[in-house]
């Protein structure tokens, strides 16, 4: 019985008993996952679903979470800085923003004042249309975008500047479009600019394509496009951007990290560990329910991912006339 | 259709299954209680735990869990006038002044009355109608929710004492302020924040809600040097426990909880709206249709004013289920943390859900209503010791109650900077009290105003500017002809009142 | 013309509009959609106007005669108690994250029973720390939810 055994397990805790080992030793003795925002949340999904996996299958001794939440993430990127010297074991999630909020100066920190251990999931974006919209292909969206900016409204589930805004700026201005003149319409969450488009308000809506796939599937909603490389398995009928004449890509990843000063060969340690993962029983069981796509992007490669990411996503702040602070 | 209730049915009455709901009420009920932890903390610290159940047994955890939840908020917004949850915030409206009249017994199971009865004719319009109502969930737009937060807005009006309508407006505004603090979400612009990275986000609900209710109450009996309710203590120590109800407060009670279970639901099948704003809106229409001496109980422990937003909020909860199941479109925080509790069972709701597994649909609408049932089965029987808390000598309570009010808005965002504001907020509150200022309309104001300013400007964005949709759209011109007549009465009252004491002054 | 609470509260309210209406002005909007009709600033500055309306009505509209607690009343009142308890709780927010949950509770709650006229001390014991304890341990051991404590940590109680 599950709840008998997390009893358990929390009193030997508090007790500050040792706890026999289940399996043989683990990689890695403790993690505290710090989770920038509260529970429930994808930043939490994430770290939980890890950890989860993590321990699960005995790579990992121990995981516990913490929750902070504030400033958009910034409270626990500065809690991280501050107190460094003894986080040794902390593993801060974080995903796209992190790099968006620290351009727009949100908050001064950014992702060099920390210690990248490795990106672990990816989702991309998806162009979505209502099942009855006049749209057929992404280029139907682009020539009546061409004809007047106004007539398509797109919603997204971020501010303005946010991530949604800026892929589908990104998308127009790949075929030439002014990404100014993109009719953007903020809402609070995805999930409300789901219904916003639904409700026939907004005609294009900018989101994760992991919010959409089942949908898209059972055809309550119609993804147009998509941001990935190449075509992706799960959506062989439906083409990237690039193919329709516009050259963008666009992962929003989740990863994590170290606090800063973190000793390298217990940083790699971190980023091997998160490695084996993906080849457990256990961490495919956390993948498929949440429907994660797998992008493993360890240390080096990781901060070699994040400057490219910053230098595209500034790049297009300025085309849009925004201030950015680096 | 009635295929499928049958297989929920049979789902859900096996025996482990019942355990669960069991279990869940239980558990949900001893996590609400707890300052800090509502439905959306219960529900996502169950995730784990129900890992590698059946989806089923799962969906009937979380079900109990959920209402459990929720009922153990309402608990410690009557006792305490410490609304666990912002769902519960409108019943702490009547049900402390109860309360603290003896009657906290009598509270408690009328809180549980009606949610239950909330429950029911929710989970009922529910099973009757889901899909159907799929299409109104759908058919609001930004502007419509623009109309529907300004006639929120009016029910401000209803809680103006004679005489205090100024007080009223003054305090509207002043939570219409509270809510502009931090990020602008049309323009990622930050306002009053002065800098501070504690104010980026703006002020939580529950910190504003328990510093001018929970805190500034508790510190108010200190300050006028009562005891805790001080008829409770010397006449009622006996039926303070009581959950008798006269049959006067029956008659009372059902014609409320007909006109806030449907009322409440509907307001929770919109995926812009939810618990919070249905209970407030029951509240204000109840009052609001009130008259003579009905009206004037409201504010000193009014029976149908307190079954009214706690029938609503559950009968919401039910009602938002509904864009969740078939539209796959989570409408509230707590929705959205069941999305992710269903998503982690491989259930992917949305319209093929009904078609394609019918049965984890109806076992989930079921095993709600199971849940409902329990809940009050394992509740009415504990309610008389629940309500002995009071009977706690107040230095021994009031220490107890400022720690569980700060330390359950801490739990929230582990941040102490939140302390410190609501220090600031109680100290506010406990001054313009004295100076009879109403604290509701803040607390309604600051819920509404947010939603109010975003959906004005999306509708706006999306109409190109104009504000034509206000007579061009059927919804919205509806709820503003409602918004105008709901405004036109104590108007008219008021000035026919005034005239009437002019005339006598003047003779 | 007699000042009395309804004005008080009045001028304060007009003050604290015309602040808040000021400082809605310095609100940037550096990047706000060229169709969107109203900026970030319409709303707060709309919410001044009327605010400060709202607190002049209340300024010059006659005191009512007899306030429902007179002012007599306020002499009686315990000031100086909820004063202490203000600043109980604003130490309890500064102690909390330094000290850790258990102790600075623990002793909000002993000075919190102390200050109101509590003197069984066993009525003080079986209130404070158990109660804490068990909370905590509900949180961070059953839930698995983490509430920084660094005397537990320091103790070697919790991580």
């Amino acid at each position: 019985m599950v709840v008998t055994r997390r009893l358990l397990l929390a009193t030997t805790l508090a007790l500050g008993l040792p706890l026999a080992a289940p399996q043989a030793e683990p990689m890695v003795e403790s993690i505290h996952f710090l989770i920038p925002g509260g529970a429930g949340g994808g930043w939490d999904g994430t770290a939980r679903g890890t950890g989860q996996a993590l321990v699960r299958s005995g790579l990992l001794g121990n995981a516990s979470y913490e929750n902070m939440s504030g400033g958009g993430g910034g409270k626990a990127i500065a809690h991280l800085i501050e107190t460094a010297d003894r986080q040794h074991d902390t593993l801060m999630v974080n995903s796209t923003p992190i790099i968006i909020r620290s351009l727009r100066g949100n908050f001064p920190q950014s992702f060099r004042d920390l210690t990248p251990i490795a990106g672990t999931i990816g989702d991309y974006a998806a162009m979505v249309v209502r099942p009855d919209s006049p749209f057929e292909t992404w280029q139907d969206v682009v020539a009546a975008f061409e004809q007047d900016p106004r007539s398509v409204k797109v919603a997204g589930g971020s501010v303005r500047g946010g991530m949604d805004h800026l892929v589908a700026a990104l998308a127009f201005a790949g075929t030439g479009g002014d990404p100014m003149s993109v009719a953007y319409v903020p809402y609070d969450a995805g999930g409300d600019a789901r219904a916003g488009l639904l409700s026939g308000e907004t005609d294009l809506l900018s989101t994760g394509l992991g919010e959409v796939l089942e949908q898209h599937k059972s055809g309550d909603l119609r993804v147009l496009a998509v941001s990935a490389e190449e075509r992706l398995d799960t959506l062989p009928d439906v083409p990237t951007l690039r193919e329709t004449g516009s050259d963008v890509t666009f992962v929003n990843w989740r990863g994590f990290f170290g606090a800063p000063g973190l000793p390298e060969d217990l940083a790699d340690r971190y980023a091997v560990m998160l490695e084996a993962m993906y080849e457990t029983e256990a961490w495919e069981e956390v993948r498929a329910r949440n429907g994660w796509v797998e992008i493993f992007t360890p240390r080096a490669e990781f901060t070699d991912f994040l400057e490219q990411q910053e230098a595209e996503v500034a790049d297009m702040f300025e085309r849009l006339g925004v201030e950015t602070v680096r | 259709m009635s295929e499928g209730i049958l297989i929920g049915l049979s789902t859900a009455m096996q025996p482990l299954n019942l355990l669960m709901v069991f279990v869940g009420c239980f558990a949900g009920t001893f996590i609400g209680m707890l300052p800090g932890l509502g439905p959306i903390s219960a529900i996502a610290l169950m995730i784990p735990i129900t890992y590698g159940f059946d989806p089923a047994a799962g969906m009937i955890l979380m079900a109990g869990v959920y209402y459990g939840a929720v009922f153990g908020g309402s608990t410690s917004s009557i006792l305490i006038n410490a609304p666990g949850i912002a769902g519960t915030v409108a019943t702490a409206f009547e049900g402390y002044p109860l309360a603290q009249r003896g009657d906290a017994g009598k509270a408690l199971a009328i809180a549980a009355y009606a949610s239950f009865a909330g429950g029911t004719i929710g989970a009922v319009l529910l099973l009757a109608a889901a899909p159907a109502l799929a299409a109104v969930a759908l058919s609001f737009q930004s502007a419509d929710y623009f109309a529907l937060m300004v006639l929120g807005l009016t029910a401000v009006s209803a809680f103006a004492a004679r005489g205090q309508f100024l007080k009223a407006m003054m305090m509207t505004v002043v939570g219409l302020m509270l809510a502009t603090v931090g990020q602008d979400v049309s323009s990622d612009t930050y306002r009053f924040t002065f800098g501070q990275v504690d104010l980026l986000d703006g002020f939580s609900f529950l910190l504003i809600a328990m510093a001018t209710f929970a805190l500034s109450e508790a510190l108010m009996v200190v300050l006028r040097r009562q005891m805790v309710a001080p008829e409770a203590l010397a006449a009622t120590k006996g039926h303070m426990g009581s959950l008798a109800l006269s049959r006067g407060e029956i008659r009372e009670m059902v014609p409320a909880i007909l006109r806030a279970s449907p009322f409440g639901f509907l307001i929770g099948v919109l995926p812009g709206a939810g618990a919070t704003i249905a209970s407030f809106l029951a509240y204000g229409m109840e009052r609001n249709v009130a008259r003579g001496e009905a009206k004037a109980r409201f504010g000193k422990g009014s029976v149908r004013g307190l079954a009214a937003p706690e029938t609503a909020n559950n009968a919401a909860s039910t009602g938002s289920f509904v864009p969740l199941l078939t539209l796959g479109i989570p409408g509230s925080g707590t929705t959205a943390v069941m999305l992710g509790a269903l998503l982690s069972f491989g259930i992917q709701p949305g319209p093929s859900l009904f078609q394609d597994r019918p049965e984890v649909f109806w076992s989930v609408i079921v095993s709600m209503y199971l849940g409902n049932v329990i809940l009050l089965i394992l509740n009415l029987p504990l309610i008389p010791y629940i309500a002995r808390l009071l009977t706690l000598p107040r230095q021994i309570l009031v220490p107890l109650i400022l720690f569980f009010s700060l330390i359950g808005v801490y739990l929230v965002s582990f941040n102490p900077f939140d302390i410190q504001a609501m220090v600031a907020f109680a100290a506010f509150a406990l001054v313009f009290r004295l100076m009879d200022y109403p604290m509701a309309p803040l607390i309604l104001a600051f819920v509404l105003g947010r939603l109010m300013e975003e959906n004005l400007r999306r509708a706006l964005l999306i109409n190109d500017g104009s504000i034509s949709f206000l007579w061009e759209r059927p919804i919205c011109l509806g709820i503003t002809i409602v918004t105008i007549v709901v405004l036109a009465v104590p108007i008219f009252d008021w000035w026919r009142q005034r005239r009437v004491v002019t005339a006598g002054e003047g003779g | 013309m007699r000042i009395g609470r309804d004005r008080l509260s009045g001028l304060f309210f007009l003050a604290l509009c015309i602040a808040y209406g000021v400082e809605a002005q310095t609100i940037q909007v550096f990047w706000a959609d060229p169709n969107d009709p109203l900026t970030p600033k319409t709303f707060p500055t709309a919410l001044a106007w009327v605010g400060g309306f709202i607190a002049f009505l209340l300024v010059v509209s006659p005191e009512p005669p007899e306030p429902s607690h007179p002012w007599p009343q306020l002499k009686r009142f315990d000031w100086l108690r909820v004063a202490a308890l203000l600043g109980f709780m604003v130490l309890y927010g500064s102690a909390l994250q330094r000290v850790g949950f258990l102790v600075s509770s623990t002793a909000f709650l002993v000075a919190g029973f102390l200050l109101l006229g509590e003197r069984r001390w066993w009525m003080i014991a079986a209130a404070s720390l158990p109660v804490v304890a068990f909370f905590q341990f509900s949180l961070h051991g059953v839930l698995g939810i983490y509430i920084a404590d660094p005397f537990l940590e320091w103790l070697g109680v919790i991580r």
